[in-house]
């Protein structure tokens, strides 16, 4: 049995401005594609203003994370155990563990629905997954140097995919957006909860915070990542609004998708299949840092070999992504988990703050 | 600290081959056992009262020195040891007991003298044969301007080639033998004050725990102290240039060189360095950054050309442009093998003519490059076997992995095409993404020296991007790559070097 | 040990997971799709597919099939073939008057939840037998490419407004625009665009004439460029006008109290001929006036009828609805046929050429 680590050798730790890449990596995977449905479903037009609400909302969560991760100095795992001791503080830690596990599952089973759909209604579903995870197992086992590799590059080689929102700008008509403001204050509120569905995931960063070298110059960064994937979810909702007419896009079960059907290159003459594929690269660090966060908490809080915790978690991802195989059920799925992660950061994140604040941070100041 | 680690690591080696069983012999076997050799002579050397016993090897001593510099010193008058040493006008002469020594010694190429046949203690005079080819121009790295010399198989010659481009006392040599066989002499350059000791230990470590029987070159070196040996990609770059080898020892890397290898080694290096040029530094900065940027654009051309086509074709026949379509149909037309068959067999077609131009002749070799590249080219679009266009992509797809200037990473860059055309077939260009993550987690994996290997890419260090895909001017290379660690991190004033000039002044 | 797992697990995958296969030679590449009623109420599809023969030459291969609905039609011609048709390269789709006067989403479904169709394809109305339209090979490729070609090249440097899948279904679906497509004919040996087909939903309800395509795109197209126009003078003297950009500006105030809509066009252009021999000041003026003319009053003309039809192809409602909070549809569609729409013409003209 090990120990419970509370600092990281050096050697394993990674500069702090790569928290950018880890953050804006793992926000930006699987919902960009189909986003903007419910949002507009609920404010039409003003659609864009939830986005950038949800995006304020997450801003002040991040202030929260890095105000426990400070006081609590270390992860989460070890927070849970010095504020509420091995039995409670466990259990929460499972309740986050499974949670990250859970993200890494359901990107992973959405992606392959979008190849299902858009490419191979025919995939092999099983062997997919099975190929893919261990890309996964590959990348995480190298550690968490590589993981973030593999998210700074997931974040930097597909950036070229931005350049295609120019295409559909030929076919947009921007009055679509007016008149700003048409809802109600309390709808678009709503609707900005729904918008921070999309940006779950950054929660990681209570896993990851002890591998960031000077942690605290870390905060600007990570900050900077949501403020990145809060425009680059405004820019595409902007455009999107303005490519479709409403009820259009919400025919359609990924608009983003459909948008990539107006690019028009000499050489490429459809983009979709090209976009779909390169989004390999964006959900694989996604993936990757899921698991890393949940095979990492495995081995803090029941302190075994990491690499045995992610070689279990792999194999029991394959049977939950074999075995929902309707679209209702990955949507459900998606909702549930989206919404129980809602929760944690907004409900349960405050009390482990105010807790770690009384049972930590005022014995730090006597 | 690693140092006396490295010192101490050196006594351990020699208790070690003391015990060795096979020297625990006396000086009368060692020479009984030598005299099995043909080449191995003999004779007492008889002038006035004592008889001296001399033993060489006539095909590793100079029998010039031995007869203008040894013989004709050692006359009458000379009664002990110690007075051939004062007498014959060579530095190197030696007198010991130790077998071991006397062994390697008349092994490399030494004149023994022994005063009395029973006596243990002999005189050992350096008398080595010095064959080596000419210094020539380099083959494998040419370039149009620059030096044209290159190492050849002697150590001494190519360690005179590195220091008369670096005279300065810092340049450090380690010297060691590898092989239980071969006893190859390894040097290890490295330049004191600059060199991260960290890199160097690693390297002499690596060298020191070799176990093998004989080093024939330096790739057995560079194989056997990469870090990943599994991997197909090499992360040890061979060059045969010393003026490489000078300017990236300035750069604060380790050089390793290896008797009998025309080949010297450079680590720790990066991905990126394999695709650049030393022309590039001849060039102009922007001349060179272009001809990096297409060697890089090629690469990524020849490794995805012939997968994509078998991904679009199999699969995604949308995304061909609606122009192409019927250039694309009508050579496929008549094709009785699917995408991926075509593609497989006319890259081993390639690859056929280029080993085969490789293992003959020079002349022959053309020849075959020529009469395979045309007519088996032109017969095969005739017959119906393959269509032309793919025909087209696969010439150019190999002509565009000739242009990486490393020959072991062109041929890892020939050989990772294929995993990529198995699962274009099998995935189209999903499984083509795939197989890019699988190589990007292995580059990302990899390290030199435990170094990263993607470096300056990741980690992402914006300074060492001043010599990777393109190469800015050589006032902007002031500071030595992040990527080793120097310990003196500046090359040169930079601020001196970029000083702009008044107008008219 | 887990290595042979790896390459165990390669060799499964390879061998057990292939996808279906599209090969590029092994499938019928439909280019275009005809839809028009057949006898006791059947759907007759006519599809076209390019033939690539060996000596580069592209033949056009017509195949019709009746079915009740249209991917039934296309079971049935596959069964009739060597190899399955595919559906991710049509171009055009040709669509028969009396199809569209019943409504068009019906026809246009299994193109929409087809992801491998493209949202760039063309959408047309005809009123020729679509079977001989299809079957005529009008030039050196198959009938989709060059009806595309036709289209495209009308959209880019003639005189047919904006218009492809994504616009149709977007003005479909929009709540205050109707969609329109372009009408295309068999003459002879020729196919030709005649106009355009105007929409109420998804039914066609009227016809814009070939010789107001013009004032149409004018009015369609927020800037438009490389148009031309004829332009009748007196006394049967004709002036050509080339080069044309135009830019229309709404302008409205209150709309559902005042009824007041105003439309603002400025065209810009030069004369390119002219029959009635050298141009002075004063016949210059006279030309800009004649065209100020001619465009104001088929512009008005025009939108009467569209009010008169029920159909908005000009998208007024969407103009109106982003600038009117809570904006609601039905209101507007009874305020829509008493709107009084003004079309305000600005023409500025200049003579081009190396004549005096």
């Amino acid at each position: 049995m090990k120990k419970l680590q509370r600092t990281v050798n050096e050697k394993y730790m990674v500069s702090p401005f790569l928290a950018f890449f880890l953050i804006h990596s793992i926000q930006f995977g699987i919902g960009i594609l189909n986003f903007q449905g419910k949002i507009i479903e609920r404010v039409g037009n003003d659609a864009w203003i939830a986005v950038i609400f949800g995006g304020i909302l997450i801003h002040i969560i991040i202030w929260l994370i890095f105000k426990i991760l400070i006081i609590g100095n270390g992860d989460l795992i070890t927070i849970h155990y010095d504020v509420f001791g091995k039995w409670i503080g466990g259990f929460f830690s499972l309740v986050w563990i499974l949670y990250f596990w859970a993200i890494g599952i359901i990107v992973l089973r959405t992606y392959v629905e979008v190849i299902q759909v858009w490419m191979f209604q025919d995939i092999s579903v099983i062997f997919f997954t099975i190929t893919f995870l261990l890309l996964v197992y590959y990348i995480v086992s190298g550690g968490f140097r590589i993981v973030t590799g593999i998210s700074f590059l997931g974040v930097v080689i597909p950036a070229y995919l931005l350049l295609t929102l120019i295409y559909p700008l030929n076919q947009t008509e921007f009055r679509n957006i007016l008149p700003i403001w048409d809802h109600s204050t309390t709808e678009i509120l709503l609707a900005s909860k729904d918008m921070t569905l999309s940006f779950l995931g950054f929660s990681t960063l209570l896993m990851f915070y002890p591998y960031l070298k000077h942690a605290n110059k870390s905060k600007l960064w990570v900050h900077g990542a949501n403020f990145i994937t809060m425009f680059i979810y405004l820019g595409i909702m902007i455009i999107s609004l303005a490519y479709f007419s409403q009820k259009h896009l919400l025919r359609y079960h990924s608009p983003t998708l459909t948008m990539w059907k107006s690019v028009e290159l000499p050489f490429v003459e459809r983009f979709e299949y090209v976009g779909i594929s390169s989004w390999a690269l964006i959900i694989l660090p996604n993936i990757c840092l899921a698991f890393w966060a949940a095979s990492r908490g495995m081995r803090q809080l029941f302190r075994f070999s990491q690499r045995k915790a992610l070689i279990g978690m792999l194999l029991f991802t394959i049977f939950p992504v074999y075995i929902i195989k309707e679209r209702e059920h990955i949507e459900v799925l998606n909702d549930y988990i989206s919404h129980f992660g809602f929760y944690l950061i907004t409900c349960y994140l405050p009390i482990l703050l105010v807790v770690t604040y009384f049972r930590k941070g005022r014995r730090k100041k006597h | 600290m690693n140092f006396l680690k490295w010192l101490s690591s050196k006594g351990n080696k020699l208790t070690k081959q003391e015990k060795d069983p096979e020297l625990d012999q006396t000086i009368d076997s060692l020479l009984d056992q030598m005299k099995a050799s043909k080449d191995f002579i003999h004779f007492v050397h008889n002038k006035g009262s004592n008889n001296m016993y001399c033993f060489y090897f006539k095909s590793l001593v100079d029998s010039e020195i031995i007869h203008r510099d040894i013989l004709p010193y050692v006359s009458d008058e000379i009664t002990s040891l110690e007075e051939i040493k004062a007498n014959v006008p060579i530095e190197k002469i030696e007198i010991t007991t130790d077998i071991k020594k006397i062994q390697n010694q008349l092994l490399t190429g030494s004149f023994l003298i022994k005063m009395s046949e029973r006596s243990e203690e002999v005189v050992l005079i350096t008398a080595e044969l010095k064959q080596s080819r000419e210094v020539s121009i380099p083959e494998v790295e040419f370039s149009v301007v620059g030096p044209k010399e290159s190492f050849v198989e002697s150590i001494d010659t190519n360690i005179n080639l590195i220091r008369k481009r670096l005279p300065i006392p810092e340049l450090r040599l380690d010297e060691f033998q590898v092989g239980k066989l071969s006893k190859t002499k390894v040097a290890i350059f490295s330049i004191e004050g600059i060199t991260n000791k960290e890199n160097l230990n690693t390297v002499i470590q690596r060298i020191q725990d070799l176990e093998i029987d004989t080093i024939n070159d330096s790739s057995y070196i560079a194989q056997l102290i990469s870090d990943n040996r599994n991997s197909p990609f090499p992360q040890i770059i061979d060059t045969e240039r010393p003026d490489r080898l000078a300017s990236v020892l300035a750069e604060g890397k380790v050089g390793i060189i290896v008797d009998g290898a025309p080949h010297a080694l450079i680590a720790p290096t990066t991905l990126v360095e394999f695709f650049s040029a030393f022309e590039d530094y001849f060039l102009n900065w922007i001349t060179a950054s272009f001809f990096r940027l297409i060697r890089l654009f090629s690469v990524m051309f020849s490794i995805m050309v012939t997968p994509l086509y078998v991904a679009v074709l199999t699969y995604h026949y949308e995304l061909i442009p609606k122009d192409l379509l019927g250039i694309l149909v009508t050579s496929r037309r008549e094709i009785p093998l699917p995408p991926i068959l075509e593609a497989i067999f006319l890259e081993l077609a390639i690859e056929l003519l280029r080993e085969a131009g490789a293992r003959l002749p020079t002349k022959v070799g053309q020849t075959i490059g020529i009469v395979g590249g045309i007519v088996i080219g032109t017969a095969s679009v005739e017959a119906g076997l393959t269509s032309n266009v793919l025909l087209i992509m696969v010439a150019l797809a190999a002509l565009a992995s000739f242009t990486t200037p490393v020959y072991k990473m062109s041929n890892t860059i020939r050989l990772i095409r294929f995993p990529f055309l198995f699962m274009a077939h099998l995935w189209g260009l999903l499984g083509v993404a795939i197989c890019f993550c699988f190589i990007l987690g292995h580059l990302l994996r990899l390290t030199s020296l435990g170094r990263p290997f993607l470096e300056p890419l990741y980690p992402p260090r914006i300074q060492d991007l001043k010599d990777a895909f393109i190469r800015l001017p050589l006032s902007f290379q002031s500071k030595r790559p992040v990527e080793l660690q120097t310990e003196d991190t500046m090359r040169f004033n930079s601020k001196k070097a970029k000083e702009k000039k008044e107008i008219d002044e | 040990m887990t290595r042979s797992i790896c390459i165990l697990f390669f060799l499964i995958v390879v061998l057990s997971s292939c996808v279906n296969k599209e090969i590029l030679d092994d499938v019928r590449i439909a280019t275009a799709v005809g839809f028009e009623l057949a006898e006791n109420e059947e759907l007759k599809v006519t599809a076209v597919v390019p033939n690539y023969m060996p000596d580069k030459t592209i033949t056009n291969e017509v195949a019709t099939e009746t079915a009740r609905i249209n991917k039934e039609a296309r079971e049935k011609l596959d069964r009739t073939k060597s190899r399955p048709y595919v559906s991710g390269k049509i171009e055009v789709l040709v669509y028969s008057k009396e199809i569209s006067e019943k409504g068009l989403m019906p026809y246009i479904d299994s193109y929409f939840r087809d992801p491998t169709v493209g949202s760039k394809i063309f959408l047309t109305v005809t009123d020729s037998d679509i079977q001989g339209l299809l079957q005529y090979q009008y030039g050196t490729r198959d009938n989709g490419m060059y009806i595309s070609d036709m289209i495209e090249h009308n959209i880019n440097v003639g005189s047919l407004p904006t218009t492809n899948f994504h616009d149709f279904l977007n003005s479909y679906y929009a709540e205050g625009k109707d969609p329109f497509l372009p009408l295309i004919r068999q003459i002879d040996n020729e196919i030709k665009i005649i106009g355009n087909a105007l929409f109420k939903d998804d039914k066609l309800v009227g016809e814009i004439p070939e010789d107001k395509l013009f004032t149409f795109k004018s009015l369609m197209d927020r800037k438009t460029s490389q148009d031309s126009i004829t332009i009748e003078m007196d006394k049967e003297k004709y002036a050509f006008l080339h080069k044309i950009k135009s830019n229309r500006t709404f302008k409205f105030d209150n709309v559902e109290k005042t009824k007041e809509f105003t439309i603002n066009i400025n065209i810009e252009g030069l004369i390119h001929e002219y029959s009635g021999g050298k141009i002075d000041k004063k016949m210059a003026e006279e030309i800009t006036k004649k065209t100020k003319e001619q465009i104001t009053s088929q512009a008005e003309e025009m939108i009467k009828t569209f009010q008169e039809l029920e159909t908005d192809p000009l998208g007024l409602g969407e103009h109106v609805r982003s600038h009117t909070k809570n904006w609601d549809s039905k209101k507007w569609y009874e305020t829509y046929p008493n709107l009084n729409v003004t079309v305000n013409t600005k023409v500025k003209l200049t003579e081009t050429g190396i004549i005096e």
